[in-house]
């Protein structure tokens, strides 16, 4: 029999003798049980000495386990243990927001060789409506040095991503051609922004204003050759570098 | 037909602050241990549920406080708490006992291939010998160590002050109404245990008597 129904038959089970003298011990029975008690007491009378071993063996019991755990409450958490308040919270953290950027860096080395080149960015028109209004009346791309644009053929600014010129991108740069580039951007398709905003800095404007430095995240869907593609994976130095991605293929099986 | 409700009070006693479960996992060190203490009293009922019988309740809590230290920051929800040091205080108490039976199998096939060098034990097991000859407390958490394990757990929650069916419902995952039953079930278990073992105890004491006087009256025979 299972687990389970061993549970349903228990609990299908009718009111018994045992149930009631349990619950009058448990100060839980309710004026029905007392009634059914006293009807079967009638009968047999041996009940109330049983209800009397019952609560004799609970006080029993229960001053038994109350002895034996009271050691407990001589026993702390080991919290000096800690690596220090927040440590490891700030560095599941940390790992989070590694991974977040790694992810970034791969979408960075997709799109690198597009930047510069907006117009060949297929964006449907209501994704510029995701842009907040203070960013419309930000300062503009060319003011934010080390940032780079993405533009809407029509014009209006989607955000800033970082600029493609770091290290992990130039083997991807090098590596593409311009006949690629121009795949890339056709097949490029921007799906989605992450709701949530991780904020980098803000600068109070003379004119009282605040300037908010952010990091928007874009899903984007592309189709690429596998040539084309690398991931940023540390090499034995633990440096980040840029990698040609594989894909796994199923093995063959044993000859 | 339902049970009268009890408290609620005691309900609440065990009831998880979320508040303070999301600090303990951002690793502040007085939450981890404000939430240790407020559960620690029935995670060892746990332990003592499960643990074997010459186990120390002690050291197996030390380790079950260094695990909750340990791994409380993986918490994903509040709600999760008790549930899951439910299962490490049953891992850790499964895993001594696991232990035990390895060291005992280790000795008892050491002494099969070296009688010389090991001895056995003879005294006699006095464990679930009755209260008069060993401290009556552990006598009956000796013989709650004997009954069937889905009996024990929620016998020896019941008697943790605070743990009432419903708490104990949700501690263990199982329905009241089981709960009630077990309980129920697993009391008069316990009390013919007792009465057999005293019983035992009576008789063996009465044929002992027995045996004194049989004994000392041949003696004047004899004399």
């Amino acid at each position: 029999m299972s687990p389970m129904d061993q549970n349903n038959q228990e609990a299908r089970e009718p009111v018994d003798r045992d149930l009631l003298i349990s619950r009058v011990v448990d100060d839980a029975a309710s004026a029905q049980d007392w009634q059914q008690l006293r009807a079967l007491a009638e009968y047999d009378p041996s009940v109330w000495r049983e209800l009397f071993e019952a609560q004799h063996a609970q006080a029993e019991l229960a001053q038994a386990v109350q002895q034996a755990i009271a050691i407990a409450d001589g026993i702390d958490a080991p919290t000096q243990d800690l690596g220090g308040p927040n440590f490891r919270f700030r560095f599941r953290q940390a790992a989070t927001w590694a991974g977040w950027a790694v992810a970034a860096s791969v979408a960075v080395i997709w799109v690198a060789p597009h930047i510069g080149t907006p117009q060949a960015t297929p964006v449907s028109g209501n994704q510029a409506t995701l842009v907040p209004e203070f960013i419309q009346g930000g300062p503009s791309s060319e003011e934010l040095t080390g940032f780079e644009a993405y533009r809407t053929p029509s014009g209006s600014r989607l955000g800033e991503l970082a600029s493609p010129r770091s290290m992990t991108t130039e083997p991807f740069r090098q590596a593409s051609t311009n006949q690629q580039n121009n795949a890339l951007a056709t097949n490029t398709e921007h799906l989605a922004e992450m709701p949530d905003r991780e904020l980098l800095e803000i600068r109070p404007l003379p004119n009282g204003q605040l300037e908010v430095i952010y990091v928007r995240r874009l899903i984007e869907k592309a189709v690429v050759d596998e040539g084309d593609l690398y991931q940023v994976k540390p090499d034995d130095a633990g440096i980040d570098r840029a990698v040609p991605y594989r894909q796994r293929r199923p093995s063959s099986g044993p000859i | 037909m339902k049970a009268k409700p009890q408290s609620q009070a005691s309900v609440d006693r065990y009831r998880v602050d979320p508040a303070l479960v999301v600090r303990a996992t951002e690793g502040h060190a007085e939450a981890v241990q404000q939430l240790w203490q407020s559960h620690r009293r029935w995670v060892a009922a746990i332990v003592l549920a499960h643990m074997p019988r010459e186990a120390d309740l002690d050291d197996l809590l030390q380790d079950i406080a260094a695990t909750f230290v340990r791994s409380v920051q993986e918490l994903r929800t509040p709600g999760a708490l008790r549930p899951w040091l439910r299962t490490v205080a049953i891992n850790a108490a499964r895993a001594e006992g696991r232990k035990k039976t390895r060291r005992r199998n280790a000795l008892e096939s050491q002494a099969a291939t070296d009688p010389g060098t090991f001895q056995r034990d003879e005294t006699p097991d006095t464990t679930a010998a009755a209260p008069e000859s060993a401290d009556e407390a552990q006598w009956l958490l000796d013989l709650i160590a004997q009954m069937p394990e889905s009996y024990r757990e929620p016998l020896v929650l019941r008697c943790v002050r605070g743990m009432n069916y419903k708490a104990i419902s949700e501690l263990t995952g199982l329905p009241e109404t089981t709960i009630e039953t077990r309980i129920a079930r697993g009391r008069r278990m316990l009390r013919e245990r007792v009465a057999m073992e005293r019983d035992r105890k009576t008789g063996a004491a009465g044929a002992s008597q027995r045996g004194v006087r049989e004994s000392g009256a041949n003696g004047e025979v004899n004399e």
